[in-house]
């Protein structure tokens, strides 16, 4: 099942379901409908055991220099709105992990990772809690991507269409 | 400046040509692919122009093969073998260039038996500036480190007895210009005083009062190093600055100083050569760089199938490859994700 963000796409082989998550186009069935009060994460894969909630970001072609803080405030953000809405949608029956597809050198994944698992935060941070918001979360380039997930390929296309 | 330089089975190398940049010139790659030997060749090829030495001598002296035998710094083989390096350099103030080539075999057993040509008298007639930084720092260990080596034969690469040399130097005389001034204080903040000389010992100087070097951290002691070199005038408009590992023992914060004092060298017209490993070195040049300055990665690696030493050169910091230090990175992600993703993919 082959999804497609700006002119990035990824075939999730093996996936029970997948939606545009944040689906603009009030005729689809997924119509997120609530943009203007909750962010979204791009993509959401149903697999056996777990939903994949995806972000996919292109920083190699952005012009401004990358800001982690606003970075980390975004993702955070649309991981929290999506497991709401997820939640009111009873849809969380499985756990969530979530991975970020970043385009950006392997120094910054790296510390980005790090940031990321803290701030979201993954797992259990404290006794408190019973359960977990994410089981795990994970950002990775195209390279690394590919190289950790070789059954999700993910691919570059042209503005034709063309992967 | 430095041209370009030549290798035929010489040390690591098994033929190599590198082109360089009038600006900054930076050698990655992992460890014994010929970046301290790239180094220490172009140093050599400088200082003899100053201290007069035989080219042979120099390059003997500075990679201070067993028993100082020249001939074992050709490149490991059965039998007889002949190889060379050449070094062309581009006279200042005239439009041309001009060479020399040391030739040896792996028989010579001292400086003498090998071969110099090219244009060695005009070479030496024309004085080019030159400094070589180690990687292991030598001002705490200055004192009497000089006479010693002069008189003794201790084993040391001679690049540690001529980086004293030029740190002793006195400072130039007359107004600092502008320019030297305004490096000297972004020196001077970082190291939180001035570095003065007594009786062969370095101390760095504050209103807390005078610091010996041995007991001032080592990274600072590269900033002192570095604002000696500039306040004695070694580090000037046309002179050639060797660097190997620039990175060794300096807080990741202070590399900021060291680039920005580098990209500002380049700009008075240092030649800059430097090795490193270190991705923060590499980022700081990317970051302070604008489009006129002048710089060149060099991605040193091993053919994978002659296992020779070969290069890929690059004026952008995204497509150097090889690039060893970003391999590292991704190891250390992938080793992450599989981490977080509980071992096993899917």
């Amino acid at each position: 099942m082959i999804l497609r963000e700006n002119n990035i796409q990824i075939d999730f082989r093996g996936a029970i379901g997948v939606i545009k998550f944040d689906e603009p186009e009030v005729s689809n069935p997924n119509f997120h409908g609530l943009s203007h009060c909750m962010k979204a994460v791009d993509f959401i894969v149903e697999m056996d055991d777990s939903y994949l909630f995806v972000e996919v970001k292109d920083f190699i072609r952005a012009s401004d220099p990358i800001d982690m803080n606003k970075i980390i405030t975004s993702l955070r953000g649309k991981f929290r709105d999506s497991f709401l809405y997820r939640w009111a949608e009873e849809k969380d029956d499985k756990p969530v992990k979530y991975l970020c597809l970043l385009e950006m050198e392997n120094a910054l994944i790296s510390r980005m990772m790090k940031e990321l698992k803290i701030k979201l935060p993954e797992r259990r941070p404290t006794p408190r809690w019973k359960k977990s918001l994410a089981e795990t979360c994970i950002v990775a380039n195209i390279e690394r991507w590919n190289t950790n997930f070789p059954d999700w390929p993910v691919s570059r296309i042209d503005s034709e269409g063309e992967a | 400046m430095i041209e370009s330089v030549s290798f035929e089975k010489f040390t690591a190398f098994e033929k190599l040509d590198l082109n360089f940049s009038p600006g900054i010139n930076i050698f990655v790659g992992e460890n014994g692919t010929g970046k301290t030997h790239i180094l220490k060749t172009v140093y050599a090829a400088c200082d003899i122009t100053k201290s007069q030495k035989s080219f042979a001598e120099k390059i003997t002296k500075v990679f201070l093969p067993s028993n100082e035998q020249t001939g074992r710094l050709i490149k490991r083989a059965s039998g007889s073998s002949q190889g060379y390096v050449e070094v062309k350099r581009r006279l200042k103030d005239q439009d041309k260039s001009i060479s020399l080539r040391l030739t040896l075999s792996n028989h010579a057993k001292n400086p003498e038996k090998t071969t110099v040509s090219g244009a060695y008298k005009q070479w030496t007639e024309r004085p080019l500036d030159s400094v070589y930084i180690p990687v292991k720092d030598m001002m705490a260990n200055a004192p009497g480190f000089r006479s010693l080596y002069n008189l003794r034969h201790i084993h040391f690469e001679e690049v540690y007895a001529d980086i004293i040399d030029r740190a002793y130097l006195s400072p130039l005389k007359g107004p600092t210009d502008v320019s030297r001034k305004k490096l000297l204080d972004i020196l001077q903040g970082s190291i939180e005083g001035k570095v003065i000389i007594k009786k062969e010992e370095f101390f760095l100087k504050n209103q807390q009062g005078e610091l010996e070097f041995t007991l001032v951290a080592e990274g600072l002691r590269k900033l002192a190093l570095l604002w000696v070199l500039i306040q004695n005038g070694t580090l000037t408009n046309g002179s050639v600055l060797c660097w190997d590992e620039p990175e060794t023992n300096l807080n990741p914060r202070l590399m900021r100083t060291v680039v920005e004092i580098l990209v500002e060298l380049q700009r008075m017209g240092v030649q800059i050569f430097l090795s490193t490993h270190d991705y923060v070195i590499l980022k700081e040049f990317e970051l302070h760089t604008q489009e006129n300055d002048q710089i060149i990665y060099y991605s040193l690696h091993r053919n994978k199938i002659t296992r020779e030493i070969e290069v890929n050169s690059t004026s952008n910091y995204l497509e150097i490859a090889p690039n060893a230090i970003d391999e590292t990175f991704a190891d250390l992600v992938d080793r992450e994700i599989q981490r977080s993703m509980g071992g096993k993919m899917r």
